[in-house]
């Protein structure tokens, strides 16, 4: 068995070996800086706005539109992990497209359990990946569609990006309370709608 | 060993300690609770290992290419750029007006009446006219007589005639021939064409000017639009 092509994002991209100096760059002005971090996580970006919106060209959209959120806002930050910095960007410019699109006439989400659903393949070019893990990963990702939005959207922030309760909150202004019991909740759902995967996860 | 318990805690509860709750962790009725129960143990389990699991769910690739920077905005206009660029209307617009305005003028001014009146005027015209109306003089005294067309035929009057724009003296033959105005007085056909002539270089000066002014309009847009690169 041949090992999965390095350029395929199967995993979470990490912080840039020369993470720190390639933002001090981007922070001072430097557009090339800003552009090579912004290329590193795009697919991290571009990640978590298909698992809030569910639509490759909304999430594109959430994606570029957290870009130039993030360039014009270099300024405000602060240090610490830019990754993060980035994803709480990312959520927030997927989150508005969520909300403007709820505006509009919705349509119903597509079954993935009937196989309509617009799940794209977590290593990017493969759509037949064989492996356990991508079972498992499509698996995760077919459920989270089926939660309700609120619930989805707090689970993905917070289970799948890592987001702590007050982060979450900021991003869907909901108080913490509210945050708590959309999380938790969607966990329970979440068990339910993956009781025949069980054992992917005990694996 | 595990105990069944009459009694589990809300689920809600159990979630919260699935994902590692500090509230819920703290919590040691609730800890011991689950550590015994074999109902509840296993769902805090399951939902651990699928929380491990959703932390793992890869990024992805995007659909399509993204464009990692905002285009270059374009250098802030320098202060006369913008005056430049704020003048152009209302110096465009004054230009239009007066043009507008000239034109009309000089259009009434020199409408067809007033052009076949200043057209009867000219002496070379003078022959071809038929109603004997105006009076051909030349300046000064000294000059030639003057030539009157009447329905009689050609008269002169002697060489005393007054100017051109001159009042004509109220002869016994002229003065049936001069105009009189809305107000009674009499004047000659020859202040009325002075006053137009004087009318309608007016109106032209107003048009000229109007025109003028959408020069200096189009001047000021070209020097105020950013120059472009070769």
């Amino acid at each position: 068995m041949s090992d999965p092509d390095p350029s395929r994002p199967a995993t979470r991209t990490g912080p840039l070996a020369d993470e720190p100096a390639v933002v001090a760059a981007a922070v001072s002005g430097d557009r090339s800086a800003f552009a090579r971090l912004m290329e590193h996580y795009q697919g991290a970006c571009y990640g978590l706005a298909w698992r809030l919106l569910g639509d490759r060209d909304l999430a594109a959209d959430a994606t570029q539109d957290a870009f130039i959120h993030a360039y014009d806002h270099l300024g405000s930050y602060r240090g610490g992990a830019f990754r993060s910095w980035l994803m709480r960007i990312t959520a927030n410019a997927a989150y508005d497209i969520l909300r403007r699109s709820q505006r509009r006439p919705t349509t119903t989400l597509p079954d993935p359990e009937a196989g309509e659903a617009d799940l794209p393949d977590p290593f990017g070019v493969n759509p037949v990946a064989e492996s356990a893990r991508s079972e498992l990963y499509r698996a995760l990702d077919a459920a989270l569609r089926l939660l309700p939005e609120e619930q989805r959207t707090a689970v993905v922030l917070c289970d799948v990006y890592g987001m702590d309760y007050h982060e979450v909150s900021v991003v869907i202004h909901s108080p913490i309370g509210t945050v708590k019991s959309r999380i938790h909740r969607g966990r329970l759902r979440l068990r339910e709608l993956l009781a025949d995967e069980r054992e992917l996860f005990e694996g | 060993m595990t105990m069944i318990h009459a009694a589990h805690p809300d689920p809600e509860r159990l979630a919260a300690l699935a994902g590692d709750d500090a509230d819920a962790m703290a919590d040691r009725g609730l800890t011991e609770h689950v550590a015994s129960c074999a109902s509840c143990g296993p769902r805090v389990r399951e939902m651990g290992a699928m929380r491990i699991a959703l932390a793992k769910l890869p990024d992805l690739a995007p659909s399509r290419p993204l464009q990692y920077l905002p285009p270059v905005a374009s250098p802030a206009p320098s202060g006369w750029r913008i005056a430049f660029r704020r003048a152009f209307a209302p110096v465009a617009a004054a230009g239009m007006v007066l043009l507008l305005v000239g034109g009309v003028g000089v259009t009434g001014a020199l409408g067809p009446a007033d052009a076949q009146r200043l057209f009867n005027f000219m002496p070379a015209a003078a022959p071809a006219q038929q109603g004997g109306d105006p009076e051909i003089t030349t300046d000064g005294g000294a000059a030639p007589p003057t030539v009157r067309e009447s329905p009689a035929g050609l008269e002169t009057d002697g060489g005393g005639g007054v100017g051109v724009m001159g009042p004509t003296p109220a002869g016994p033959e002229g003065a049936g021939e001069d105009d009189a105005g809305s107000d009674g007085e009499p004047t000659t056909r020859g202040e009325d064409l002075e006053a137009e002539s004087t009318g309608g270089t007016g109106w032209l000066a107003l048009a000229m000017a109007g025109l003028g002014l959408l020069v200096l309009a189009f001047f000021l847009r070209a020097a105020a639009s950013p120059r472009r690169a070769a």
